[in-house]
């Protein structure tokens, strides 16, 4: 039963691999019984092809190596699954940042492995502003599934101010109807880091229409001195 | 050197022209391709296309699968 099941599946290989190079299939079949039919991608004079046909292969050869380096590149990447390897992982970014308030976005695919992580908004020492157009149009174009939001607190303190919340809120508005979820949104303050998911902040369902105007924010105790609405 | 967003696209370009679709099939090849990228080939009993075509991405499925072993 196996056999004829491995004869079937090898029938249907190597009429895939007929279509894919213009061989016959009788003469596919032929190479195979006494040698490995894997050879013919890299050495197709064994099978004589015409010119048309050893352009195909050289193309199926191309397309071989072109998967080869996009599955490294996917290999490599670095997976953010859980809030200890994220919180280090900003804190790599984030923590020299002692003159400036840097916003960060991390750009995931669906394994949770980094596709890009990108600064977003640099700001001075009390404030920054953040563009959701941009953060969006980055994440339609890597077409990521979600995205970690990170920034800094210049005065070391990673309290997050009631600001940090509603920024969060504001961006989980835009991206969560799009299906890109809003994983988490880290605050590193020197060494130390904050994880808004972690202390069960209720800002991570959308909860409102999306507005895409510029976020300006304040460090944390000024935003709360002003009172200022986000 | 090819960014990764170039490597992608000759990737799906290389895909469809060795495959030869018919033009409707093109665009459906198109679509499963923008859906799951080099993921195709562990989709193909979700991928709706003729019986040549998947014949011809699950041969391509098997050259790569023999590739990667070569490498490892």
């Amino acid at each position: 039963m196996n056999s004829l099941n491995d004869q079937y599946l090898t029938e249907l290989f190597l009429n895939g691999l007929a279509g894919l190079t213009g061989l016959s299939y009788a003469h596919l079949k032929e190479y195979a019984e006494s040698n490995s039919i894997f050879n013919i991608v890299d050495y197709p004079d064994l099978v004589h092809p015409s010119p048309e046909q050893l352009a195909k292969i050289e193309l199926l050869k191309e397309l071989i190596k072109s998967y080869n380096v996009l599955r490294t590149i996917e290999d490599s990447r670095l997976v953010l699954n859980n809030s200890s390897v994220v919180g280090k992982y900003f804190i790599s970014f984030l923590e020299g940042k002692r003159d400036k308030e840097v916003f960060m976005v991390t750009f995931l695919n669906i394994k949770l492995k980094v596709i890009e992580t990108t600064v977003v908004s640099e700001g001075d020492i009390d404030s920054a502003a953040v563009y959701p157009k941009d953060i969006l149009k980055r994440a339609l174009d890597c077409r990521c599934s979600s995205i970690f939001l990170a920034h800094n607190h210049p005065s070391g303190d990673p309290t997050p101010s009631k600001e940090d919340i509603a920024i969060t809120q504001r961006l989980v508005n835009i991206f969560e109807p799009l299906g890109i979820g809003v994983n988490d949104h880290f605050i590193v303050g020197g060494m130390s880091y904050y994880s808004l998911k972690e202390h069960g902040e209720s800002c991570f369902n959308s909860k409102d229409t999306a507005n895409y105007e510029p976020i300006y924010y304040y460090r944390d105790s000024l935003a709360d001195e002003l009172e200022l609405e986000p | 050197m090819p960014t990764e967003t170039q490597e992608l696209k000759q990737f799906k370009e290389l895909l469809i022209k060795i495959t030869d679709p018919n033009e409707s099939e093109k665009e459906i090849l198109k679509l499963y391709l923008e859906q799951y990228g080099i993921t195709i080939f562990d989709h193909l009993d979700l991928v709706d296309l003729s019986v040549p075509i998947l014949e011809k991405l699950d041969a391509i499925r098997i050259l790569i699968t023999a590739s990667k072993e070569e490498l490892q």
